[in-house]
């Protein structure tokens, strides 16, 4: 515990610089869609007044910010590896067969629901209320490190959601996924996209630049609203 | 599902401090019930691929291995040994239950000495009934010795009512005292020979009459005695 709450501490002020990276990147995404020429040109004001500080600080961000997803996904995999040895342990150790943590009644008319399933052995059920705890721990365990990402406490849809849209073998399970989470974890997923195409963006900018000076006022005026990049704007002005 | 169980489970996982929605507890149990159709109907397919009709473990197995689940399947391959050896130790219990049934025939031997009660009564009043039989017997002979006294007073009528009188009180006399007395001497008595004497007495006294009175007397006495 000691241990985990000390990686806690650095990841958890490496997030906050990772959340900024974040907020930088989600201009640039809204700027294309609604006003790119507008953002461009902040953005290549803020670039301009800074030059190389603001470049320096940019590549930072991706870096810390890869590096602490990279630190997360490691973490999730020794959580997984020592989540799986610990059920080949508990299962040697099993003796009573007559206390599950599941109802194998229940088990039986979910398996029957099958028109074509008539006949089951004693056993299935059995087996089906263990592989059932343990889908839902792993689905638990996944689901719980994207809560810690987001720097919560209490384990949301959300959360099952981006565990569901992450692991391959949950696949079956995107039918049960509210579209708005579906949404939220793909948006979620661009500003990664975007990352390798920071330069063709900022490239782009220049064309636009001229024509759609009055415009760019007021998509300014939209990017002053976010709170966390209002401290960027003073510092830079 | 019950939403029960499935907190119970994934309170195994998280973190003391953790909370978990009520939303988010609904999705794993919707998750939990569609992961087991998801499994059923693959093992399904293996069913009926080799004409099977009754699902079994293995068929669960291969299944979850197709659809990518492998970290499963070692873990539950050891869970179904484990269940197959404990079930088998049922089985040995299953066979204690005979055992009572042998107790059961522990009291089978009781009924034995019941019957061997019975018997045992019945050789008593059987042997007690005898004896009165015999003695009954005993009665009936008495009776046809008086008959035989008929013809012998039918031979002299003028001395009958003399002859009569005298004699019935002193053989009935005899008789009683014998029988008080022993019974053996009854038998002497029921001889036909000793009788015929007494009769052959009487019949030699009756030629005087003083004789008779005196001699009669004496005479029984005599035969008596010896």
């Amino acid at each position: 515990m000691d241990h985990q709450g000390h990686s806690q501490n650095p990841s958890m002020g490496v997030v906050g610089s990772g959340a900024q990276l974040a907020y930088g990147s989600n201009p640039y995404q809204p700027g294309q869609i609604t006003g790119p020429p507008g953002s461009v040109v902040t953005s290549v004001g803020t670039i301009q007044s800074t030059g190389q500080p603001a470049g320096a600080q940019l590549g930072q961000h991706q870096l810390a910010y890869q590096h602490i997803h990279q630190q997360q996904q490691h973490q999730l995999q020794q959580q997984l590896q020592q989540f799986w040895s610990s059920q080949y342990q508990e299962i040697e150790k099993v003796t009573d067969f007559k206390n599950h943590s599941l109802p194998l009644a229940r088990i039986k008319k979910i398996m029957k629901a099958d028109e074509d399933v008539r006949m089951i052995s004693a056993e299935a059920p059995v087996i089906f209320a263990r592989a059932c705890e343990m889908f839902i721990l792993e689905l638990t365990l996944r689901s719980w490190n994207h809560t810690e990402e987001n720097k919560r406490r209490t384990l949301q849809k959300n959360d099952i959601a981006a565990a569901i849209t992450r692991t391959d073998i949950f696949d079956f399970l995107v039918d049960i996924v509210p579209r708005e989470d579906l949404k939220d974890e793909v948006l979620a997923s661009i500003p990664r996209g975007t990352m390798p195409v920071a330069g063709p963006a900022d490239a782009l900018p220049y064309c636009y630049m001229p024509p759609q000076h009055p415009s760019q006022v007021g998509a300014a005026g939209v990017i002053m609203g976010k709170p966390v990049m209002d401290p960027n704007m003073y510092a830079q002005q | 599902m019950p939403i029960t169980n499935v907190t119970k489970i994934t309170g195994q996982i998280l973190p003391n401090n953790a909370k978990i929605s009520y939303d988010a507890m609904d999705m794993i149990q919707q998750g939990a019930t569609k992961y087991i159709n998801f499994v059923t109907r693959k093992a399904k397919e293996q069913c009926q691929s080799e004409y099977r009709k009754i699902m079994n473990a293995e068929d669960l197995l291969w299944a979850m291995k197709k659809l990518g689940f492998n970290d499963y399947v070692e873990p539950l391959t050891a869970f179904v040994q484990r269940y197959r050896n404990i079930e088998g130790s049922d089985l040995f219990t299953s066979h204690k239950e005979p055992i009572p049934h042998i107790e059961n025939n522990e009291p089978r031997p009781n009924p034995m000495p019941t019957l061997e009660i019975l018997h045992s009564p019945v050789p008593p009043p059987v042997h007690s009934s005898k004896p009165y039989f015999s003695i009954d017997t005993s009665h009936r002979e008495l009776i046809p010795h008086t008959e035989n006294n008929g013809p012998s007073l039918g031979l002299e009528p003028n001395h009958m009512p003399t002859f009569e009188m005298t004699p019935l009180s002193p053989s009935v006399h005899p008789f009683e005292s014998y029988f008080s007395i022993d019974p053996d001497t009854n038998l002497e008595i029921l001889d036909p020979n000793d009788i015929n004497e007494i009769y052959l007495d009487e019949f030699g006294v009756g030629c005087s009459n003083d004789a008779f009175n005196n001699v009669d007397v004496s005479a029984l006495f005599k035969h008596d005695q010896p």
